[in-house]
């Protein structure tokens, strides 16, 4: 593969220089050239990042009180320069743009997203200290649910309660910046049960990390990020080198992608959304053209998370955290569930220890394969949906609770189904691990893998405003049936 | 207990993994997935009766040997 023709991370002599200054200089040049020709991050973000990727080369020791630094300038940008695209601050800044829409006070907008910041933070922090310090009581050993019971009664009360119109803009928009922060907080929630051993700087840092930032946290919470530091300055080159080697399969990856878009733009094939609308008009799609839009939606899907979970993890080593890859060679799954462990392992990680631990420790203790097939239901149905439902704070407060819920159907749908197909397939290689002998390794275990992801992909939408009976009738097209 | 435990987890781990140290990491390291450690976890309560509570549980214990040696003297004891 190309990714590994250097295996640049193995070789001492490369590692020995790796260490010394001048050659630190050459690895933040290749990294910042990598950066600099591709838009995976906003102009601004990656010129913040770069430098605090090169200000740690050099001050390793001062690793989170830079990257601290990186996120309070990105923080600050967000507040004070108006025309940067500020989508990845907060996701939900369409619920901004709409009451900015009848307002031309843009600082006093801004300030809104703050105060709710602010609030954030207190209120997360009063749950945090009671988690550490009460958790005699039985309310908080339960901090996931606590959190979650917490955000859903404040969604209800926002939807349903007689608020004013800027009561209920008020409202929403803490829930919105809330929701967004929701895993960065239960991550520390859920560590600060075990360990006081928390950084404050590094917690903060990765609540809105130089090295990209979505509603999932790459890299985990804080005590996962100081497991996987380099602790010396061997260490550190090695993880550097790791990041390097990444970052230019990345790079790779993005070149095809934006080969794979001219394609796509050449071949005029609609987009699986504008599919669906066809069909809400009455179109019918033939076989061929039906399969080609659900498989153009599946691989670009896969090509999309790819490139950007490298960029992200490859930007984190190079600041010095040997974090696992987010998605690991999913075209050589040969399970259903090991595909879904390959694929992005960031929100699987979070899924699992939010919602599989906790609940396989807590119900069918006499009932094993029970046992393991609710696990997997409680993550990758339950915690899904959780996940995905609370991403919709815009919707919900633009559209009302009823609109977003219907749009969000295909969604439960997909999850409900990926859930019982994963249980299915790890209670089927439990009992061939018992056996010892039936490694599946065909070629046709994988592209039944790849076809049944393919076919799902139809459902993996976490908003439409369109009838699911469209999805329905575009899964009917795929076999040749029309109604 | 500790060469049980030991055999356990590299009967997991599969035959790539036949050098491992008493420390090395397990589950940080991304070796042992989380139907790995589910199994693990499924064992220990079948072969020591240690009966793990779903607040008490945490996956760092599981992510060496010696930790996971340190977890079931804790549990036993």
């Amino acid at each position: 593969m190309l990714k590994n023709i250097f295996p640049i991370d193995q070789n001492p002599t490369i590692i020995y220089f790796a260490q010394r200054p001048f050659f630190k200089i050459i690895l933040v040049l290749i990294f910042a050239f990598f950066m600099a020709n591709t838009n995976i991050f906003p102009v601004l973000w990656r010129n913040v990042a770069i430098a605090t990727v090169a200000v740690i080369t050099f001050l390793p020791k001062y690793r989170y009180i830079i990257l601290f630094c990186g996120m309070f300038c990105l923080l600050l940008n967000n507040l004070l320069i108006k025309e940067q695209p500020d989508w990845v601050l907060f996701r939900a800044n369409y619920l901004f743009e709409i009451f900015r829409n009848n307002s031309d006070n843009y600082f006093g907008t801004a300030v809104i997203k703050y105060i709710d910041l602010a609030l954030m933070i207190v209120i997360s922090e009063t749950l945090i200290f009671l988690v550490t310090y009460y958790n005699r009581f039985r309310i908080f050993r339960y901090p996931i649910t606590l959190y979650i019971c917490l955000i859903f009664s404040l969604i209800l009360v926002a939807a349903l309660a007689p608020l004013t119109k800027m009561q209920g803009f008020l409202l929403w928009s803490y829930i919105a910046v809330m929701n967004h922060y929701f895993w960065f907080v239960g991550y520390t929630l859920h560590e600060s049960r075990f360990t006081n051993k928390r950084n404050f700087l590094l917690d903060y840092a990765r609540y809105l990390p130089v090295w990209g930032f979505t509603a999932l946290p790459y890299g985990k919470g804080s005590i996962y990020l100081q497991q996987v530091e380099a602790k010396n300055s061997e260490e550190f080159a090695v993880t550097q080198l790791k990041g390097i080697k990444l970052i230019w399969w990345a790079f790779i990856l993005y070149c095809l992608l934006h080969l794979y878009y001219q394609f796509e733009d050449g071949f005029k094939m609609p987009k699986l959304m504008e599919a669906l609308h066809d069909y809400n008009q009455g179109l019918h799609y033939p076989i061929w053209k039906a399969w080609t839009c659900l498989i153009d939606r599946f691989f670009r899907m896969m090509l999309e998370l790819t490139v950007t979970g490298h960029f992200f993890v490859a930007c984190c080593r190079m600041c010095g955290f040997r974090i696992l890859r987010n998605t690991y060679k999913p075209l050589q799954a040969r399970t259903i569930a090991e595909y879904w462990n390959r694929y992005n392992y960031y929100f699987k990680e979070l899924l699992v220890e939010f919602f599989f631990y906790p609940t396989f420790f807590k119900f069918f203790k006499k009932m094993p394969k029970l046992r393991m097939f609710c696990t997997t239901l409680s993550a990758a149905t339950f915690g899904n949906i959780i996940f995905h439902f609370l991403l919709l704070t815009p919707v919900m407060m633009s559209l009302g609770l009823g609109r977003a819920y219907r749009g969000f159907l295909p969604y439960i749908l997909y999850a409900v189904i990926l859930g019982i197909s994963i249980g299915f397939s790890q209670l089927r290689s439990l009992e061939e691990n018992k056996a010892q002998d039936k490694a599946v390794t065909s070629l046709m275990s994988s592209i039944s893998v790849l076809l049944f992801y393919c076919v799902l992909c139809l459902f993996n939408s976490p908003y439409q405003d369109i009838s699911i009976m469209n999805n329905f009738k575009f899964f009917g097209s795929l076999f040749g049936f029309k109604w | 207990m500790k060469n049980e435990i030991r055999e356990r987890v590299l009967s997991l781990l599969g035959s790539d993994n036949q050098q491992l140290g008493d420390d090395d990491s397990l589950v940080v390291s991304g070796r042992l997935s989380s139907v790995k450690v589910i199994e693990l976890a499924t064992w220990l309560e079948e072969k020591y009766h240690i009966d793990f509570y779903a607040h008490t549980f945490h996956v760092k214990d599981f992510d060496s040997v010696n930790s996971i040696l340190k977890l079931v003297e804790d549990k036993i004891s």
